[in-house]
C-alpha cells in the first residue's frame, strides 16, 4: 500500500471507529468484544483498502466485513454454548461514564435487552435496518442476501421484540 | 409497546458509549506489519495452487475455490454424539460442481455460456456453507442464479423456518411467503420477492400478479439439519451481464428459473453437504 493510500486508510479509521464500535455493540452487547470486532475489521479492510472499487462505497463493504466477523464469532463453539435468555451480559460495564449512564436508559435499555433475545442473522438485520436506518437494498448488500430476506427478517424481528419488550415490562 | 413504537426506540436508541479503547492509527499500524510479514512469507514459500478444470461439450464451468478453500477447507462437522468431524469442504465444493454440470444442461434447455463458480460462504474457512453461482445466457437473455448448501455451522446465515408449514401450493400469488410440508417431513419455504416501494418491512404487501415479481427466494429445510436455497432473481448484475455479451446491467422479463426448476434443484438429493464422501 502506498503512503497515500495508508493515509487515506488512516483516515477513515479514525472517522469511523466509534461508529462501527456502536454497531458492533449493538450485535454482540459487550463492549470488548465490539472492540475486538472493530479492529480486526478494520485489519481486513487493510489488506483490501488499495483494491476497493469506487464504486462500492467503503461503509457497506466494511458492514459486510464487520457482520462477517460478528457471525464467525458465533461459531466458535465457546459462543454456541451462550444461550439467549435476554440478559445482556455486559451491563452495566464498568467502561461506562456513570454521569453519562445515568442521563440513558428506559426504552433504549429495554430494547438493548430485547434485541439480545434474537437470533444473530436476525439481529443484524434488526440493527442495520433500524438502528442504523439503512434502506432494506443496503440491508441486503451488506448481508449478501436478497431484499426479500431482508424485509421478512426485518418483520419477523421486530414481531420477536415485540413479545420481548412486553415480557420485560411486565417483568419490571 | 407497538411495532411502530419499538421501529421508532430502535432508530433512536441511546447508549452509553465508554470511550474508545483502542488506537485506529495503531490498529492501521499493526495492520501495515501483518499485511508485509504476510506478503514475504508467501515469497518465500514454494506452493502449488491447484485448479480444478471441468470441460463439458458446450459449457464452460469454472469452479472458484476461495482462500479458505486453498487452505484446505476443512469444518468441523458433528455425525454422532458430540465427536466432531472433519468435512472436507473442497472435496464437498468439487462433488457439488460435478453434479451441477452433470444435471444443468438437462435443467437449463436452450443455456449456453454456462459457467458455474463455486464459493466457500466464510471468510475463515470454518464455515459449512458454500454457494454455486450458475450464470448462462438463454432465449431471455443474461441469466444468473444463486444455489446455497448451509450447514450446521452456518445455520445462523438463513433465515429460521417459519413457524407455521401449512400452505397447499407454492408459488401463490395470493401470499409473499408461503411454506409447503413435503412428503418427507421437511418444509420448502418460498418468499416471493417483490419492489422496494410496494413493500413496507412492517407491512405485509399487497401482491398484485406475476408482473411485479422481481424473483423467488426458495429455502428447502431438510431433515439432516441442512438448508439448499436458489435466489432466482430477474436481475443480472452489469459485470455479470458484460461477461455474457450484454452491455449493461439486464432486467429480465421472467425470473431465469421456473417454479419447477426450483423446486427440483432445493429438492435435488445430491446437493447436500454429505459427511464423508
Amino acid at each position: 500500500m502506498n503512503a497515500d493510500d495508508d493515509a487515506r486508510f488512516r483516515e477513515f479509521a479514525r472517522a469511523r471507529a466509534l461508529a462501527l464500535r456502536r454497531t458492533a455493540y449493538l450485535l454482540c452487547a459487550d463492549w470488548h468484544l465490539a472492540e475486538d470486532l472493530v479492529q480486526t475489521t478494520l485489519i481486513k479492510l487493510y489488506r483490501v483498502w488499495p483494491r476497493l472499487p469506487a464504486a462500492d462505497p467503503i461503509d457497506n463493504y466494511t458492514r459486510r466485513i464487520l457482520l462477517r466477523c460478528w457471525l464467525d464469532e458465533q461459531r466458535r463453539p465457546w459462543r454456541r454454548r451462550e444461550r439467549r435468555d435476554g440478559i445482556v451480559p455486559e451491563r452495566p460495564d464498568e467502561l461506562l461514564d456513570t454521569a453519562h449512564a445515568a442521563l440513558v436508559g428506559g426504552v433504549s435499555d429495554v430494547l438493548l435487552a430485547a434485541l439480545a433475545t434474537l437470533g444473530p442473522k436476525q439481529r443484524a438485520v434488526v440493527v442495520l435496518r433500524y438502528c442504523a436506518d439503512l434502506s432494506v437494498a443496503e440491508v441486503a448488500v451488506s448481508l449478501r442476501c436478497s431484499e426479500g430476506t431482508v424485509r421478512s427478517q426485518a418483520a419477523r424481528g421486530l414481531a420477536t421484540l415485540r413479545v420481548a419488550v412486553n415480557e420485560l415490562e411486565r417483568s419490571t | 409497546m407497538d411495532e411502530n413504537e419499538i421501529e421508532d426506540g430502535l432508530r433512536e436508541i441511546c447508549i452509553a458509549e465508554p470511550a474508545l479503547g483502542f488506537d485506529p492509527d495503531d490498529v492501521a499500524t499493526r495492520a501495515a506489519r501483518r499485511l508485509r510479514n504476510r506478503r514475504s512469507t508467501l515469497g518465500a514459500s514454494v506452493g502449488t495452487l491447484a485448479v480444478v478444470g471441468v470441460a463439458a461439450t458446450a459449457l464452460a464451468i469454472v469452479p472458484h475455490m476461495s482462500s479458505a478453500a486453498h487452505r484446505g477447507g476443512q469444518s468441523s462437522y458433528a455425525t454422532t454424539g458430540t465427536t466432531p468431524r472433519p468435512l472436507d469442504m473442497t472435496a464437498q465444493m468439487a462433488r457439488v460442481l460435478q453434479h451441477l454440470l452433470a444435471t444443468l444442461p438437462g435443467l437449463l434447455p436452450g443455456a449456453s455460456h454456462l459457467t458455474v463458480t463455486m464459493t466457500q460462504d466464510t471468510d475463515t474457512g470454518d464455515g459449512d456453507g458454500i454457494t454455486a453461482e450458475v450464470a448462462y445466457r438463454d432465449a431471455g437473455g443474461p441469466a444468473t442464479f444463486n444455489l446455497t448448501i448451509t450447514g450446521k455451522l452456518d445455520r445462523s446465515a438463513v433465515p429460521p423456518p417459519p413457524d407455521r408449514c401449512t400452505a397447499t401450493t407454492l408459488f401463490d400469488t395470493s401470499s409473499p411467503y408461503q411454506c409447503l410440508p413435503q412428503a418427507d417431513g421437511s418444509n420448502v419455504y418460498v418468499e416471493v420477492e417483490l419492489p422496494f416501494t410496494r413493500m413496507p418491512a412492517t407491512t405485509p404487501p399487497v401482491h398484485t400478479g406475476p408482473a411485479d415479481i422481481l424473483g423467488y427466494a426458495v429455502f428447502a429445510y431438510r431433515l439432516d439439519g441442512s438448508v439448499v436455497s436458489v435466489l432466482d432473481s430477474r436481475s443480472v448484475g452489469a459485470a455479470l451481464a458484460s461477461r455474457l455479451g450484454s452491455p449493461e446491467m439486464t432486467v429480465r422479463a421472467q425470473p431465469p428459473l421456473g417454479q419447477q426448476q426450483v423446486l427440483a434443484l432445493v429438492t435435488d438429493p445430491q446437493l447436500n453437504l454429505a459427511p464423508g464422501h
